[in-house]
């Protein structure tokens, strides 16, 4: 007998992820997916973002790793509420890990969420978590080819953030060819170029965050 | 990526939808993978053969059709076909392109008894 029907195999990851989205908005928590490669500079840009706003929007992080709490202590030092997810061997978070992770945060106390995907350029862009934009880092010394290599990240993030420019008279990177390529996959892309190093660019993205946030309210 | 579990995904359907029909043996799988889904058909089949072993679904076949990309131009409304990701319009030189398929991981038929 023939059977026809039209299932979505992620069907059930995009239906845990819409019931975190709903969840999110309902408690006025804006969400953020942070993606890159490991060592781009992800959770140094959440202690430096943490330190620059806390004051002034109330912060939390899920940390997304394959292996051991060290960026959620990292976190923690910094005096806002976190949860790690130790994925086991995930290569990337998914709806229902992040569903889990929820219920240890309080929401309604939390303006802004973070959530640090898993290092790796490939695999977090097709897993919804329910996040209102992918904010993905790049940094200097990985190269200007890479949006042409890895596009399916390009295309699904909102932000590009460009980190370690302070590297720049060091690496053989064409940092005009790496926007030009970034916007050629994502013409929609909003990029911001700094050095966590140097606090250079920061101001740039702090704004960006508080406008977000103030949207919302 | 993620074969396997996606080879698990299919399970899940296929059980879902044997028991809904009263059925119990599927034979054949048909699917639509788009070319954005990042699926390798052979991997994917390999898997879905191992840990079918020993199962009410060994045997049955994994028909896949692959959908290209498609995108269409929202500046001169020309649909058109590419094997990778780019978004500047062949005829227009535009940059407001829409993925319109290729996006797609889809059980669609099953043959079962």
């Amino acid at each position: 007998m023939k059977i026809g029907i039209v299932k979505d195999i992620l069907e059930a990851n995009d239906m845990i992820a819409e019931g975190n989205r709903r969840l999110f908005k309902e408690k006025g928590t804006v969400v953020m997916n942070l993606m890159s490669s490991p060592g781009a500079g992800k959770t140094t840009l959440l202690e430096k973002s943490i330190s620059a706003l806390k004051d002034r929007v109330r912060i939390g992080v899920i940390e997304g790793d394959i292996q051991t709490e060290l960026d959620a202590e990292r976190i923690h030092k910094k005096g806002v509420e976190v949860v790690q997810i130790n994925t086991g061997g995930a290569c990337h978070l998914d709806a229902t890990m992040v569903n889990q992770a929820v219920e240890k945060l309080d929401l309604t106390n939390i303006d802004i969420l973070f959530i640090e995907n898993v290092g790796n350029l490939v695999c977090p862009a097709e897993f919804r978590l329910g996040e209102d934009m992918k904010v993905m880092i790049l940094s200097i010394a990985e190269g200007e080819d890479k949006p042409l290599k890895y596009p399916l990240m390009f295309h699904e993030s909102q932000v590009l953030i460009i980190n370690k420019i302070d590297l720049l008279p060091y690496c053989d990177c064409d940092i005009m060819r790496l926007r030009q390529n970034s916007l050629k996959i994502n013409p929609n892309l909003r990029v911001f170029e700094i050095s966590c190093k140097t606090e250079s660019g920061l101001d740039g993205w702090y704004a960006w965050l508080l406008k977000e946030v103030e949207g919302r309210h | 990526m993620h074969e396997l579990s996606i080879a698990q995904n299919i399970i899940d359907i296929v059980n879902e939808q044997l028991l809904v029909n009263n059925l119990s043996r599927v034979t054949k799988i048909g699917m639509r993978v788009g070319k954005l889904a990042a699926i390798e058909p052979a991997s994917l089949k390999f898997c879905f053969e191992i840990i079918t072993r020993d199962t009410n679904a060994e045997g049955a076949v994994l028909e896949i059709d692959s959908v290209p990309i498609r995108y269409r131009c929202n500046d001169c409304q020309l649909d058109f076909i590419l094997d990778e990701l780019d978004f500047i319009c062949p005829n227009c030189t535009g940059s407001r392109l829409e993925i319109i398929s290729g996006r797609e991981l889809q059980v669609v038929e099953l043959e079962a008894y």
